[in-house]
């Protein structure tokens, strides 16, 4: 929305319509502003959650390597490679869901399910340790932290967008519609002021013939 | 037992048990480097195996190879210094290894590796030599090829029983714990033709290792949650503490303590039938 001053029409008619719009961009900057906050403590919230999830993540993980290196130890790594070679995959699926968060923002719900349960062991137990049992199920468990994560991470960037979107419109109106709004009112209200000069001139001049003509026929 | 039969292979033994390396030079090689545990080892009776591996294929796989290779050729030395019975006993011990093997070879075509590939994670021993194994790989397609083409073997028939199972399921382990059960059975009816003490000792160590092997099974399968009847599926069902069907019945406890316990007692009372045994005897 671009005011060029000559295609204002300096009537009281369109200054009222300017300063009808004036007031109404600095109710939306209002909410705009108080959008913002929400926004932005709901972002805090949001990165809050990450560090003890990370921190979950990788201690189950370290954990779960700990735990395969050792099985690697017991039963040798050549053997644990053929074992994994013939393993029963797991066929994990990401359902994505999504639900209204703050502002109505729709926030993705990311959910880690097993496709085809493995009912048994996944290899043969004769020839590996239960430490390859253990690392596997902290590996399996640390997928759902990671989703998870991504989940929170992926919120994160919607916000983060929206937060954008929200600031350029804010700085859009700050920075460019109201003082675009000014000026065009500013200019009206000098004009309607330069014509009230003219015609209170133009009275004052009219009033001075009036008497002038009335002394004569006197 | 009859000290006499073991006149050659004693006065062997000895010696190469004074080669072996101490428990603290072997808790040593822990900190240290591959090459410099290759080159320690190089002076210890693995010197043999451990040299032919170069220094570039020097790996810890490349070092468990030559490890088992030792092993397998000192269980073949034993055999060969061994008395009749005993020759067969060990003889059935390192169809173990022939049974991974197999295993090993399954594995890779069920992965559908190429021949190259899968050799390296096959240890060619006893009947399966590096050039049967070749061969087997590449006649066989299908894990079904492995199993007509081992039909010559006794691993062959073992496999084809169990592989309906496999097709009707298809958990590929099951083929395994086939040829685990089949070889372990094997040994234990090699045991069984020794005498006296012999046969005693021989219980005793293997049932002690088919034992702890199947009580780690039910640990593990309990920890995992998995069914009774799926479980006994994974046992090996000769034993000399816990016969098959005591470990059938301890395996019914619903949790782990409760399942201990049971073994407990079940163990105490086969040491009650030892000591009856060793009075007796």
């Amino acid at each position: 929305m671009s005011l060029e001053l000559a295609s204002i029409h300096p009537t009281r008619l369109e200054l009222l319509r300017l300063r009808r719009r004036k007031s109404m961009a600095e109710g939306i900057v209002d909410i705009l502003k108080r959008d913002l906050d929400a926004l932005t403590l709901n972002l805090f919230e949001l990165v809050k959650k990450i560090p003890p999830l990370r921190d979950k993540m990788y201690k189950t993980l370290r954990e779960a390597y700990e735990l395969f290196i050792e099985a690697e130890m017991i039963s040798g790594s050549r053997k644990i490679e053929g074992v994994s070679l013939v393993a029963q995959p797991i066929d994990f699926k990401i359902s994505e869901d999504k639900k209204k968060g703050v502002l109505g923002i729709l926030f993705p719900i990311l959910q880690l399910s097993e496709g085809n349960r493995v009912s048994g062991p996944r290899f043969n137990l004769l020839d590996t340790s239960a430490n390859l049992d253990k690392s596997a199920s902290k590996i399996k468990a640390s997928f759902y932290d990671i989703v998870k994560l991504a989940e929170i991470e992926e919120s994160v960037r919607i916000l983060l967008e929206v937060m954008a979107i929200k600031k350029r419109q804010m700085n859009r109106i700050q920075f460019k519609i109201l003082p675009q709004l000014n000026t065009a009112i500013r200019y009206i209200e000098l004009i309607l002021e330069e014509t009230e000069r003219q015609d209170a001139v133009r009275v004052r001049v009219l009033q001075r013939k009036r008497k002038e003509r009335a002394l004569k026929h006197a | 037992m009859c000290a006499w039969k073991y006149k050659r292979i004693m006065p062997k033994i000895a010696i190469a048990k004074l080669k072996l390396m101490e428990p603290k030079e072997i808790i040593d090689l822990a900190g240290m480097s591959l090459h410099h545990i290759s080159s320690i080892l190089e002076k210890t009776p693995y010197e043999a195996e451990i040299s032919k591996i170069g220094t570039k294929e020097l790996s810890a796989n490349s070092l468990e190879d030559a490890l088992l290779q030792n092993f397998i050729k000192t269980c073949e030395e034993l055999m060969e210094l061994s008395p009749k019975h005993i020759r067969l006993l060990l003889s059935t011990f390192l169809m173990k290894f022939e049974a991974n093997c197999v295993k090993a070879i399954l594995r890779a075509k069920q992965a559908d590796l190429d021949v190259d590939e899968a050799m390296k994670y096959i240890m060619p021993v006893g009947r399966l030599g590096e050039a049967r194994c070749r061969k087997t790989l590449e006649i066989s397609e299908k894990v079904a090829d492995v199993v007509e083409s081992l039909s010559d073997m006794e691993y062959g028939s073992v496999l084809e029983k169990a592989f309906a199972v496999y097709e009707e399921e298809e958990i590929f382990y099951l083929l395994e714990i086939a040829l685990d059960r089949h070889v372990y059975s094997k040994i234990w009816r090699a045991i069984g033709k020794l005498g006296g003490l012999d046969k005693k000792i021989a219980r005793t160590v293997i049932g002690l290792e088919i034992d702890s092997a199947n009580v780690k099974t039910i640990l593990r399968c309990k920890a995992m949650e998995i069914r009774n009847y799926q479980i006994r599926r994974y046992l090996i069902p000769v034993s000399e503490v816990f016969g098959e069907k005591e470990l059938e019945e301890v395996i019914r406890e619903s949790d782990i303590q409760s399942f201990i316990n049971s073994l407990v007692r079940l163990a105490r009372n086969a040491m009650v039938r030892d000591y009856q045994y060793i009075f007796t005897e």
